[in-house]
């Protein structure tokens, strides 16, 4: 039986170099990537020369030194975060940047324990782990795959199954990590990661949707 | 008491329903050629909220009989619904083709899916404030078709229409673009 999906994320992470305390969502209205009554919502929990964080209704922003997050519980604005990523760096074009996730995350209810207990089984057979644990269960899977390396980046896509909060909840959540290779530290921007995530994205969420429907497929 | 009641929406004119005073209503609008939505959500129906409906804002009757428009267009209604979540089922990307009074008319493409591109007409009063100044003939916009899921569990259906904040071209990237055309257009082999 197919679980069903009850909530649906998607988080854009950014590694390199950043400046959190120009992520203000001041900046955002004034070079218009945010509308005006949008941004003066705006919920700031911090903008510090270390961090900023600040959320709307639709996105979460977390900017440390090293890390751009981007979150939201809201499908329907996946898109508008992704252009919000590349209008942010468009601007910011001499940020160095290294990495690129984008990650999907599936919330589906089990309708049972036995089919609960029956996908661990699937996805971790026990008869390995019974030899010698005296009642094993799946608390967290994941898989890795390299898909692809070119000149100029790598594709690795991990797959996480583990329990979400909440009673008989699986977590699915598929990270589609881009990381640059060979870059010259010194010239290094956001042009590279920028265009990974315009020529990556759609394929990003049908690879997504693909290992989803597949793994559901084969579970019980 | 069952009493004919004069309905006000701000930005999309006058339209006329009934009801019952003092209960709540919903008004079901979608865009005019919208595929698979049937008639009775054209602009201006009323209906209880019972009804099964694509789109739906609450609006408040006051006792003069005029409904009180709360400013909430149906992309907004998301927003109310914090700590809800959402699921689409159909996005598309639109390209304004052109812009009347009351409504624009958008090539559509749906994304991620290979279906043949449709001519749809929107509402402008769907198009939420801060989006209103992007309109234009070749703005592009998302427009989505999903469930909003309440805290509570409830499900109901929505649509979603956001105009893209695309940057403006910068000196550098016309340049890299000048460029790299000038390098195609000399690297042609002609037949």
């Amino acid at each position: 039986m197919i679980p069903q999906i009850k909530e649906k994320k998607l988080q854009i992470v950014l590694v390199g170099n950043f400046n959190p305390h120009i992520f203000h969502p001041q900046w955002f209205i004034s070079q218009k990537l945010l509308g005006q009554k949008e941004g003066e919502s705006a919920k700031i929990e911090i903008i510090h020369p270390d961090i900023a964080i600040f959320s709307l209704d639709w996105l979460r922003l977390e900017v440390t030194r090293e890390r751009l997050v981007a979150i939201s519980n809201y499908d329907q604005y996946n898109e508008v975060i992704k252009d919000l990523i590349i209008g942010t760096f468009s601007v910011l074009q001499h940020t160095p940047m290294k990495m690129l996730g984008i990650n999907h995350t599936y919330i589906s209810e089990v309708s049972d324990e036995a089919i609960w207990k029956g996908i661990g089984d699937k996805l971790a057979p026990k008869d390995i782990w019974g030899k010698f644990m005296k009642k094993p269960g799946l608390r967290s899977l994941i898989v890795e795959s390299n898909e692809f390396e070119n000149e100029i980046y790598k594709n690795i896509v991990r797959v996480t199954v583990d329990p979400a909060k909440g009673r008989l909840n699986l977590r699915l959540n598929i990270n589609d990590h881009f990381e640059l290779i060979n870059i010259d530290e010194n010239s290094l921007g956001s042009n590279g990661i920028i265009s990974i995530l315009k020529d990556e994205w759609a394929n990003s969420e049908k690879k997504a949707l693909c290992i989803k429907d597949k793994l559901f497929a084969e579970l019980p | 008491m069952s009493a004919n009641f004069k309905l006000k929406v701000e930005g999309t004119g006058i339209e006329h329903g009934s009801g019952m005073l003092g209960n709540e209503y919903s008004l079901y609008h979608c865009a005019k050629s919208l595929p698979a939505v049937s008639v009775d959500r054209i602009l201006g129906t009323v209906r209880d909220t019972t009804d099964p409906g694509l789109l739906s804002e609450r609006y408040t009757f006051s006792a003069n009989r005029e409904a009180i428009h709360r400013d909430l267009p149906a992309m907004r209604i998301i927003n109310e619904e914090q700590g809800g979540l959402s699921l689409t089922f159909h996005k598309w990307r639109g390209i304004v083709k052109e812009i009347g009074e009351e409504t624009f008319i958008a090539r559509t493409s749906e994304l991620f899916n290979n279906v043949p591109e449709e001519e749809i007409e929107f509402f402008r009063a769907d198009i939420q404030d801060d989006d209103k100044e992007l309109l234009s003939v070749g703005a592009e916009f998302y427009w989505c078709i999903g469930y909003i899921i309440s805290s509570s569990g409830q499900q109901r259906r929505a649509s979603f229409l956001r105009f893209r904040r695309l940057p403006l071209f910068t000196n550098e990237g016309i340049k890299i673009a000048s460029e790299k055309i000038r390098d195609i257009q000399e690297n042609i082999t002609w037949l």
